[in-house]
């Protein structure tokens, strides 16, 4: 449909194209607000994202109000003579120091007790190394013998170079799809390590509600616990500027059933370790050594 | 072009036959008015600049694909338009309107320090051509934000000694025109204007004067900090060397936040310049206004940290930094509050300068309150480098800052002119402006909550639709600016004269001045009569 | 007297003087502190 940018005409149709009501259902239209996700954190996170917004479109609405009032009822053309009088009010000032205070107060209890629950790392089950690098990230499941890199999967990798001439909506989740993806249990509170090898990265996924940065040298720590009907596949992206291509290194997580991720973990922990060489060459354990010891922040 | 002058002294006459002509009145230049216009024309240009590589970012990200650029010279894009815009555009386009209005509102000749104001902004050319050439070295521009974080910046090639030398000039030219500034206000005040006489445009200078003696500093530090760490096998920002990467976070947010405040507390002193005029009632609140933009600027050094809430701070460090951000809001409601009084009951007209303003209080408004959403920090961590974020700060400094100096342009260029521009063509630019601000930058809220991760020169194709909106915006907004330019260069030409109070509501010693100016502004001290007509708040 | 800029009285003059001066030192001390307590924290 449009695979040059030709011109401005161009732009206009292809506009008008994706407004048809067919192209609407897959189109980004509706793609308005913060997700829910999939974790109770996230939706509470959601929850104060959506009060906050509220009590601004409450704010503006009395703000923009009294200013639109302002505007249309004390124009100079109908005749509105200045009260130069009307300088200085202390009740009114009172009154509009101490309202917003409140409202502060208000807002600043929940969000302060959100807050400490995201800090609330205690009882994890599973623990999760997460190192970035450029550009991709590298999962190492602490007392599971496994680890492995997961990079941009090759299909976005080829339609994204400059002139590929591939249409980029023909790829399959384009830029948010990785070769291998994180994998994790439902109703499991997990813990993610978060470090970096190179630069500063950050580790997203907006439906667990957690953004962590990756700063190399020392590991930050970050918590989940996706709901136990929720299973399925979430995406993200590194959200910290991190070179050439920060906009290619997505997160992929794939959210099983706790017997799926068994399986998983299973089949993977033989696949890495295999019987006879276990101890040979586990590459878990050589990407430990490799790595510099990291200082806990 | 006569400067015609009603206080017929001495000195004046000396002024006239000593003016030099050509190109040693600029540079040579030691008149505030000279410098003022340098520095404005240089504003100008930086903007145009800056303005042409944020058309670059919106054609890359008009549809999803790499189209036209690698993701590296994007990086280096985005990098160079915040450098030029914050540095090059809006900084110096204070204090081009300082250099002007500050002198003739105070009721003085000039700046105090005439050859530092000429040091002052001749750093600038040099400094920005040294970024500029960035471009063009092996490796190209600097590409690691505008933030410089490291280690991603201890990656850049030849780029990197030379921004960080830019970066350098740029900070000195600034302090010293801040100097320059506070020792005007301080020194060269008329006998009579006291300091709760001034108008609120030369307290907010008189401030942000002070935040930039404070912070540029701090910036000289961090980024010096990043040379000896690239070349002189210092480890401050290495873990590997007993350093912390998140130390440069903390110092350089430590200069950023404050210098936030140094791009809009101007804008504020200009708001409360031109809403009285066209309201034709004073200020509501004057002192109320003097406390807050002070409390503002107090703040402003207690909040540094709430631009890195991912990184891993300790959770009384984040309840801090969410608490003292919430704070700010107080402060600024009453601004609004203030500004918004100041109409009620009033006269009101709508030239091109009150437009403008009234653009500044409701979409900058916006922007502040995006900007309590984004203190919430559970909230934050979904937002934090996010098109959310690149909404929020373009609506505080596109409608903010830069509306401001626009509308501080129209209200000002008559006095410095003589002549009343063309205001059709002025309320073409203000609607053109406001409604194409708001296509290119309304959609980044939808697109960062949707997900979408800021500096990133591709993106998922759900982002698709909205991102051409923004595109579409950005390209007529980026058009429409065109306008300013020729209507000034139309009004300098020449156009309908106008008196020396050149709008009906204004008040303030400039206005008691001849449009245009005398050469050197109040040769003699105005009297007490003109300071209490002046000062009518 | 530089292109003509008209005097300022003595008083005045070193007013403008005294708070150059002071601010200048300001600036340079932040600036100059800035740097040497860095090279002193980068040189152990």
């Amino acid at each position: 449909m449009m695979r040059k940018f030709l011109s401005p005409l161009a732009t206009v149709v292809a506009l008008a194209l994706s407004l048809s009501p067919a192209a609407y259902a897959e189109s980004g239209w509706g793609q308005l607000n913060m997700t829910q996700g999939v974790t109770a954190m996230s939706r509470q996170i959601y929850g104060l994202h959506m009060l906050m917004f509220w009590l601004c479109v409450g704010i503006a609405a009395v703000v923009f109000g009294v200013m639109a009032y302002s505007i249309f009822a004390f124009r100079k053309s109908r005749g509105a003579v200045a009260d130069t009088t009307l300088v200085h009010s202390t009740t009114v000032e009172i009154i509009w120091t101490i309202v917003p205070i409140a409202i502060l107060v208000a807002t600043a209890v929940p969000a302060a007790t959100t807050l400490i629950k995201t800090e609330d790392l205690r009882n994890s089950q599973l623990t999760i190394k997460v190192t970035g690098f450029q550009w991709g990230w590298n999962y190492e499941y602490l007392n599971n013998g496994v680890s492995y890199f997961s990079r941009l999967d090759r299909e976005s990798d080829a339609a994204r170079q400059l002139g590929s001439g591939i249409d980029v909506r023909t790829v399959p989740h384009y830029l948010l799809n990785v070769d291998n993806p994180l994998v994790v249990p439902v109703g499991t509170k997990v813990r993610m390590l978060v470090t970096a090898n190179d630069v500063i990265h950050s580790w997203w996924v907006p439906a667990f509600g957690v953004k962590k940065d990756a700063i190399p040298g020392f590991v930050n720590e970050a918590w989940f616990n996706v709901d136990a009907d929720k299973a399925g596949v979430y995406r993200g992206n590194c959200a910290e500027l991190c070179g050439r291509d920060h906009g290619f290194m997505p997160i992929v997580v794939n959210v099983l059933s706790k017997d799926d991720f068994a399986t998983w973990l299973k089949a993977k922990q033989l696949e890495q370790n295999p019987p006879a060489a276990a101890d040979a060459s586990a590459p878990a354990a050589a990407a430990a050594a490799s790595a510099p010891a990291p200082v806990a922040k | 072009m006569a400067y015609d002058s009603h206080v017929a002294t001495d000195l004046d006459h000396d002024g006239h036959d000593h003016k030099p002509q050509g190109w040693r009145r600029w540079v040579y230049a030691t008149n505030h008015k000279d410098i003022g216009t340098m520095y404005l024309v240089f504003a100008g240009i930086s903007f145009f600049i800056g303005g042409t590589m944020a058309m670059l970012i919106r054609l890359e990200l008009f549809k999803p694909g790499m189209q036209f650029m690698d993701p590296l010279f994007f990086n280096s894009m985005t990098t160079m338009h915040a450098l030029e815009m914050i540095f090059g555009a809006v900084m110096p386009a204070w204090t081009g309107l300082a250099n002007w209005m500050i002198p003739m509102q105070v009721g003085a000749p000039d700046m105090a320090l005439p050859r530092l104001n000429n040091f002052s902004f001749w750093i600038l050319p040099f400094a920005f051509t040294l970024l500029l050439a960035t471009l063009f070295v092996p490796g190209g521009g600097p590409a690691g934000g505008w933030t410089m974080y490291p280690p991603l910046m201890l990656q850049g090639g030849a780029s990197f000694p030379m921004t960080i030398f830019a970066i350098h000039m740029m900070g000195i030219s600034s302090i010293l025109g801040a100097i320059n500034v506070v020792v005007t206000i301080m020194n060269l005040r008329a006998p009579g204007m006291t300091l709760l006489r001034m108008p609120l445009f030369v307290w907010t200078w008189l401030i942000t004067a002070y935040l930039l003696i404070a912070v540029m500093p701090v910036l000289a530090g961090a980024v010096t900090m990043l040379l000896t760490d690239h070349f002189f096998g210092t480890t401050f920002f290495t873990a590997a060397g007993g350093g912390d990467p998140v130390m440069f976070q903390h110092i350089f947010w430590f200069f950023g936040h404050p210098e936030v405040y140094i791009l809009i507390l101007p804008a504020f002193g200009v708001v409360s310049e031109i809403i009285p005029t066209f309201s034709r009632k004073p200020l509501f609140g004057y002192e109320a206004m003097v406390y807050a933009t002070a409390s503002i600027a107090f703040l402003s050094f207690i909040v540094w940290a709430h631009h890195m809430f991912t990184v891993g701070m300790p959770l009384a460090g984040q309840l801090f930094f969410m608490l003292s951000t919430m704070l700010i809001a107080i402060p600024t409601g009453v601004k609004v509050f203030n500004w918004t009084a100041t109409m009620y009951k009033g006269s009101l007209s709508f030239e091109p300068p009150m437009l403008f303003a009234l653009s500044f209080l409701f979409l900058f408004t916006i922007g502040g309150l995006s900007g309590l959403m984004l203190a919430i920090v559970p909230a934050d961590y979904q937002y934090q480098d996010t098109y959310f974020v690149v909404a929020h700060f373009h609506y505080v400094l596109v409608p903010g800052a830069i509306f401001a100096i626009m509308g501080a342009v129209y209200y000002w260029l008559p006095k410095w002119t003589g002549n009343m521009y063309d205001q059709t063509l002025g309320k073409w630019h203000f609607w053109l402006s406001t409604i194409f601000v708001n296509v290119l930058f309304f959609p980044q809220h939808f697109l960062g909550l949707a997900g979408m991760p800021r500096r990133i020169p591709d993106y998922a194709v759900q982002f698709t639709d909205w991102n051409m909106v923004s595109s579409i915006g950005g390209f007529c907004f980026g058009l429409s600016q065109f306008l300013f330019p020729y209507i000034i260069w139309k009004c300098v030409r020449g156009g309908e004269r106008v008196g020396n109070r050149a709008w009906e509501g204004a008040h303030g010693l400039e206005w008691e001045l001849p449009s245009p100016p005398p050469f050197h502004s109040w040769t003699e001290p105005p009297s007490d009569a003109l300071i209490n007509r002046g000062a009518a708040h | 007297m530089a292109l003509g800029v008209p005097t300022l009285t003595d008083q005045r003059r070193r007013g403008v003087r005294r708070t150059a001066l002071l601010l200048g030192f300001i600036a340079a001390a932040f600036y100059v502190g800035f740097m040497a307590m860095m090279i002193w924290r980068g040189s152990r």
